[in-house]
């Protein structure tokens, strides 16, 4: 694959992939049939994201619903609400983010598939994928919380109250959403199959 | 080769493509070479997708079988309706608007 091939593929990826399905070909085709210049990369970039914005992905909404409930717990809620992130009681992940291993949140993972799968009637994997995708945007406040503390821009008091009364490890608050992800890829699955099925 | 204007009629990406569909279908690669050459606007590639689109989306448009890599698309009747709407209300601003300027 060319330079110049690679280049209009990684534009494409800005798009969804229902919209490159119907129109990645032809806009292809243009991209590599006229000189690329900064100002057409940067529109096509601004087309992907309306379109990206216009329909978003089931795992996006469920994602930025789930991780509007982590944030409010890590931002507004008193430090007498239940902790954000908990010791997992295991060597790893050491963490938990408590939302994405409450009972609730496999609902939102099996939802998230089911959808998937209603609305591009694609493969189970995709769908699991889909699950996995919308768990690291909710558990993102928690990684970009620990990246801060890690980088010293965050006094690592302000997790203290949020994991219940310890300090928590950056990496671990870094990690804990990564790896509470390959679960939900297996309820995301179960989500597009009860579609399937039923 | 002219940009997209800000402002004005012309700065409207969906009315330039109904327009250049008016006489018959093209693929994006043609509507975009019409609309630079007829009236001096260049519509990027992201632009011009986004708002065929929104134009097949609400059915003004319609999607051809495909030629090679290219899809030609042609207006449909609700297109051709809109798109004569739309430059009639046009007209009378202009009309109205070119009146009014002489008689100052």
């Amino acid at each position: 694959m060319s330079a110049r091939r690679f280049l209009v593929a990684l534009l494409l990826r800005a798009y969804p992939q229902e919209w490159r399905r119907e129109y990645g070909d032809e806009l292809a085709d243009i991209l590599t049939s006229r000189p690329l210049s900064v100002r057409i990369a940067a529109d096509v970039l601004a087309g992907g994201l309306r379109q990206r914005g216009r329909s978003p992905h089931p795992a996006t909404i469920l994602g930025v619903l789930s991780l509007l409930v982590v944030l409010s717990q890590f931002v507004l809620a008193p430090a007498s609400w239940p902790a954000v992130v908990r010791s997992s009681g295991i060597t790893f992940p050491t963490l938990r983010v408590s939302f994405l291993a409450s009972e609730i949140y496999i609902y939102v993972a099996l939802i998230c598939g089911y959808w998937t799968e209603r609305r591009f009637k694609c493969s189970l994997p995709r769908a699991g994928v889909a699950a996995m995708r919308m768990t690291l945007i909710a558990g993102s406040p928690v990684m970009l919380a620990g990246l801060l503390i890690a980088l010293g821009v965050l006094d690592p008091s302000f997790a203290e109250w949020r994991a219940g009364g310890f300090v928590p490890s950056p990496i671990a608050m870094m990690l804990a959403p990564i790896a509470a992800a390959p679960q939900f890829y297996f309820w995301g699955i179960f989500g597009a199959w009860a579609k399937r099925r039923f | 080769m002219g940009r997209k204007p800000s402002s004005g009629p012309a700065s409207d990406p969906e009315l330039l493509i109904l327009a250049s569909l008016a006489d018959g279908p093209k693929h994006g690669y043609a509507i975009m070479a019409d609309v630079e050459q007829s009236i001096g606007v260049t519509l990027g590639p992201g632009t011009l997708y986004t708002a065929i689109t929104r134009l097949v989306d609400r059915k003004l448009v319609a999607p051809e079988a495909v030629s090679g890599r290219q899809r030609p698309y042609r207006l449909t009747r609700a297109g051709a309706e809109a798109l004569e709407e739309r430059l009639s209300a046009m007209k009378r601003v202009a009309a109205l608007g070119l009146r009014r300027l002489r008689t100052v």
